[in-house]
């Protein structure tokens, strides 16, 4: 393992089923993007607390600040100061953005149907291509050979009619591995707030949340050689969108529904050379009604994507060679017919391992084309090397780029079918420690990166006369720098925690059209510049005490910085205690959100509850 | 060694790359310089950001002062303020996404109270002492409120969202902007008594000449690949003469100097037109300087000064410009956001 694993909370210690990534090579990462931070969260951490979305499990754990709107609403991502669709989520290994603006609503994404979580800090463009400006996201089925069957139930309620409930089963045996889940959510979101216009207490209206959702991901070990991997996920969901704190009422409301598959395929040809075939396809379907505003909007979208791979590996040396493929279109009341996109892209890479294993340097090319026309090459070059066995410096430099998304390109009134693709320079160097062992009882972890990227094109909406429509307009400089630090102790029935991360970020404005326009070299809206959160837990035995610790700094609303949002502090408090009996084993916990009492808000006039209260259940059933 | 190296290396750029996220503070305005002769400036804010807000500008318009509702009410003045009307001695506030109507003293500027609960507000016209009219976006109605008691009391159907509405010579003439339709309305009865197709789309201002003929602009749908331009009736609504722009830009903010010979309006710059010209002019009377986007448009009735708020970006504190009567530009100040409307008293 070149990468240490960021060290998470686990709710129990001592019955953690080690997860062992299968021995095939699963995605060209692991190979080819040497020199980059990526984090791991592992199943501990992505169960921990049953039934999050991703986005509420990226607050907690990650860098990435997550503008959310409010409970179950809408939740983006803004990552190392990019834009919301500067971060390329992939779903066992097929970008999962929505064609219609190439963003993602994290609330959507039930983390616990994932086994695996990496994310990749920084750009890499050259490996994932369109988005992957500010980092990646991989959400991944994993699967294992002969671990017999499990199954869990989990339930959680809370304030404000907050009720979900999930079941999982998985079976693995010799030829095939089986996983199957399903997911149910509802919630009032009815909290109390203090509205500073109105100046009083009020309760949240038009707010409610139900959501369905299924999934099952099968892999078949057709023989020693072949191996098929399918995976299925449908979501239905229906939300109201509650009123800002200035309008009286909202009657509208969001209905989303999704269905994406991916299928796998790997060949091994001989012992160096592996043949990957990759499909997905996504079906998504999103209808938006305000009867205040007199707004009914139905739009559908389809992305089909085909990838073939080949990865050759011998000795010190490996190569692959890949073409990509998709096409999407869009149909509904605010496109025409013209609304599709076909993007073409070839990929290579190279990576080179020194024999003592200290040095590794990977070089990656992409080239990629939109409706027949070219982008500018990107590429990929990064490399680590451990200076000693506990420390190792890395750094990479890539080109990226954003394809504008079918919104950008078709959306009527105001698609601009001229844009170009946003594109960039990123850089970034960083040094990780590692001691595993300190007397016998401490272990400590240590990430430092430094980083920069330019961006040029970037694409806003601006009004044209009394239409809004996209421009590549500004030139953004991100530049900042993280910390990520894990402590933890443990000795005999006792083990203790802490984890901080921080983040330094400044993103700004380098382009104006006039020097009247105050926004020049400011922040741009919604990344906040300080950032930073604590997980600190203590285990005994089986009982467990957490506390969670975030901070978000300003974030400014207008462009000339003028307005702003005040920074906040949000604490969780949290304790558990599981028992076996037999083959069953039952977690309960109990969590207290927004400990104290923080008056808050993340979006703009979108108000975030008080203190509140979860309970959770799990349980767990494992026959090997 | 290199890590020694690195690690200054990481800490130096740290250190000296940190900045101060303390936002920068806005001197606060001050209130004494308004008197009764003023420029009100509607600064309409950004959609559901709450950030709207009444600027003055003094009758010699020397110094401007921001957020004025705020400062003399203690309270925010709500989301995207949309027009002012005004009737005796009071001025009544539309902001449109709060759904309500604040009425204020004009001169004092205190607040008097508001009418709540409308849907999507545009323009409010007072009819009588107790009556006014109030448009609508999102409501095919024209909202009938008395001004005292700040109740609703009844609605006038319509046949879609109505925009401008004025009083000329007694006659009260209101525009429906989805259908392209002239109004005129019976204010005792509170009914629409005739209607006229306008014949170009979105029409969005309406003023009268000095020869009592009506000139009503209109937007233009570039989305549709439809033109905008100037529609004159006479003030029985026939229509004496449509000019049809030669793009797809749009068009706002019809104006008149007191004199009523010449209309102003804003379309690619600053166009002026003579009411006898039979052509709308190519040369802009006043040029869109470079980076600015032109938003609103006044002209101060006693003097001819012009006034344009300038957006900016549109997510940062305008700009306002303030030109002599012949087109030369005298002064800027910063506005709020988003400066969509002037008014004069």
């Amino acid at each position: 393992m070149v990468w240490p694993q960021a060290i998470l909370l686990s709710q129990e210690v001592d019955s953690i089923i080690q997860f062992k990534p299968i021995e095939i090579i699963e995605n060209r990462w692991n190979i080819f993007g040497a020199g980059t931070k990526t984090q791991h969260l592992n199943k501990e951490t992505i169960y921990k607390v049953p039934n999050q979305n991703l986005g509420e499990l990226l607050t907690q754990n990650s860098h990435i600040f997550i503008k959310s709107y409010g409970m179950g609403s809408l939740a983006t991502t803004s990552f190392r100061g990019g834009s919301a669709s500067h971060t390329a989520i992939l779903w066992n290994g097929i970008n999962i953005s929505s064609p219609f603006n190439a963003l993602i609503d994290l609330s959507l994404i039930p983390a616990s149907f994932m086994n695996d979580i990496s994310i990749d800090y920084g750009g890499s463009g050259g490996l994932w291509g369109s988005g992957a400006v500010g980092g990646a996201i991989h959400l991944k089925n994993n699967h294992q050979v002969n671990q017999g069957f499990s199954a869990e139930m989990a339930t959680s309620v809370g304030s404000f009619g907050q009720f979900s409930i999930s079941s999982k089963a998985q079976f693995s045996g010799k030829k095939s591995s089986h996983q199957i889940g399903v997911l149910h959510q509802t919630a009032e979101n009815d909290f109390q707030y203090y509205n500073p216009f109105s100046k009083n207490e009020e309760t949240l209206q038009n707010a409610k949340l139900s959501n369905a959702s299924v999934f099952s991901s099968n892999e078949f070990y057709l023989n020693s050689k072949n191996r098929l991997t399918f995976s299925i996920w449908a979501q239905t969901t229906n939300r109201e969108i509650p009123p800002t704190v200035i309008e009286k009422t909202s009657k509208a409301n969001q209905f989303d529904e999704s269905l994406k598959l991916s299928t796998q395929y790997v060949r091994t040809l001989n012992r160096n050379l592996k043949l990957f075939i990759r499909g997905g396809y996504i079906k998504e379907y999103l209808e938006f009604n305000d009867s205040l505003r007199s707004i009914y909007s139905y739009n559908t979208a389809n992305k089909l994507v085909g990838e073939t791979e080949l990865i050759y590996e011998k000795n010190n040396h490996a190569l692959n060679f890949g073409l990509n493929s998709s096409y999407a279109d869009a149909l509904g009341e605010n496109y025409t017919a013209r609304g599709n996109q076909k993007n073409i892209a070839a990929y290579a890479g190279y990576r080179f391992k020194s024999n003592n294993q200290k040095l590794n340097i990977s070089v990656n090319l992409r080239q990629a084309q939109q409706n027949g026309v070219g982008v500018p090459i990107t590429y990929f070059v990064g490399g680590d090397y451990f200076i000693f066995n506990w420390l190792k410096v890395y750094g990479n430099l890539a080109r990226v780029y954003r394809l504008p998304a079918m919104n950008d390109l078709y959306w009527i009134p105001g698609g601009n079918p001229n844009l170009k693709a946003e594109d960039g320079l990123t850089e970034e160097i960083g040094l990780s420690i590692e001691l595993p062992n300190i007397f016998n009882a401490i272990s400590l972890k240590h990430k430092s990166s430094i980083f920069n990227r330019n961006m040029q094109n970037w694409i806003i909406w601006t009004p044209q006369g009394s239409v809004w429509s996209p421009q590549n307009l500004l030139e953004v400089w991100s530049r900042g720098a993280e910390t990520s630090t894990h402590i933890s102790y443990r000795k005999n029935k006792w083990q203790a925690k802490v984890g901080l991360n921080t983040s330094y970020v400044l993103s700004t404005n380098q382009k104006t059209n006039s020097n009247k326009d105050a926004s020049l070299g400011k922040q741009l809206l919604y990344v906040p510049m300080y950032s930073a959160n604590l997980n600190a837990a203590v285990f005994f035995n089986r009982i467990y005490l957490s506390y969670q610790h975030q901070y978000f700094g300003y974030r400014y609303t207008t462009t000339d910085n003028t307005q702003y949002l005040n920074p906040y502090h949000f604490s969780v408090l949290g304790a558990g205690y599981s028992f076996g009996v037999k083959r069953i084993k039952i977690e309960t916990s109990f969590t207290i959100n927004n400990l104290f009492n923080s008056d808050y808000q993340v979006v703009l006039n979108r108000p975030m509850p008080l203190r509140n209260y979860q309970i959770h259940l799990i349980i767990k059933y494992r026959k090997p | 060694m290199k890590f020694k190296i690195l690690n200054l290396l990481l800490i130096a750029v740290i250190l000296s790359s940190c900045e101060n996220d303390d936002p920068i503070s806005i001197p606060n305005s001050t209130l004494k310089d308004i008197g009764d002769e003023k420029v009100w400036v509607v600064n309409e804010g950004g959609f559901q950001n709450g950030n709207s807000s009444l600027s003055i500008l003094t009758k010699e318009s020397t110094n401007i002062v921001n957020n004025v509702f705020e400062q003399i009410n203690d309270q925010k003045l709500g989301d995207i303020f949309q027009s002012i009307g005004f009737y005796n001695e009071n001025a009544y506030l539309v902001v449109n996404n709060s759904g309500k109507i604040e009425k204020v003293n004009r001169f004092t500027l205190e607040s008097i109270g508001a009418i709540e609960g409308l849907t999507s507000p545009r323009y409010f016209l007072g009819v009588s002492e107790t009556k006014a009219y109030v448009t609508d976006l999102f409501e095919n109605a024209i909202t009938i409120v008395n001004t005292s008691s700040l109740a609703i009391e009844g609605k006038i159907k319509t046949s879609g969202w109505t925009e401008a509405i004025k009083a000329f010579e007694g006659k009260i003439y209101a525009l429906q902007a989805s259908k392209s339709m002239i109004y005129t309305l019976d204010a005792v009865n509170d009914v629409i008594t005739d209607s006229t197709e306008i014949g170009l789309p979105s029409p969005n201002s309406l003023e009268m000449d000095a020869q009592g003929n009506i000139w009503v602009l209109c937007g233009g749908e570039s989305w549709n690949n439809l033109k905008g331009g100037l529609v004159k009736f006479n003030n029985n609504l026939n229509k004496l003469e449509t000019y049809e722009f030669s793009s797809f830009s749009s068009a706002s903010h019809l104006s008149f100097t007191n004199d009523g010979d010449s209309l102003y309006f804003l379309f690619e710059g600053v166009k002026k037109m003579g009411i006898s010209e039979t052509s709308i002019p190519t040369s802009s009377y006043i040029e869109t300087p470079s980076g600015a986007s032109f938003y609103s448009l006044g002209i101060q009735p006693i003097t001819g000064i012009i006034f344009i708020g300038d957006a900016v970006d549109f997510v940062q504190k305008g700009k306002v410009y303030k030109y002599s009567a012949s087109g030369s530009l005298q002064q800027t100040f910063d506005s709020d956001i988003n400066p969509g409307r002037f008014y004069f008293d």
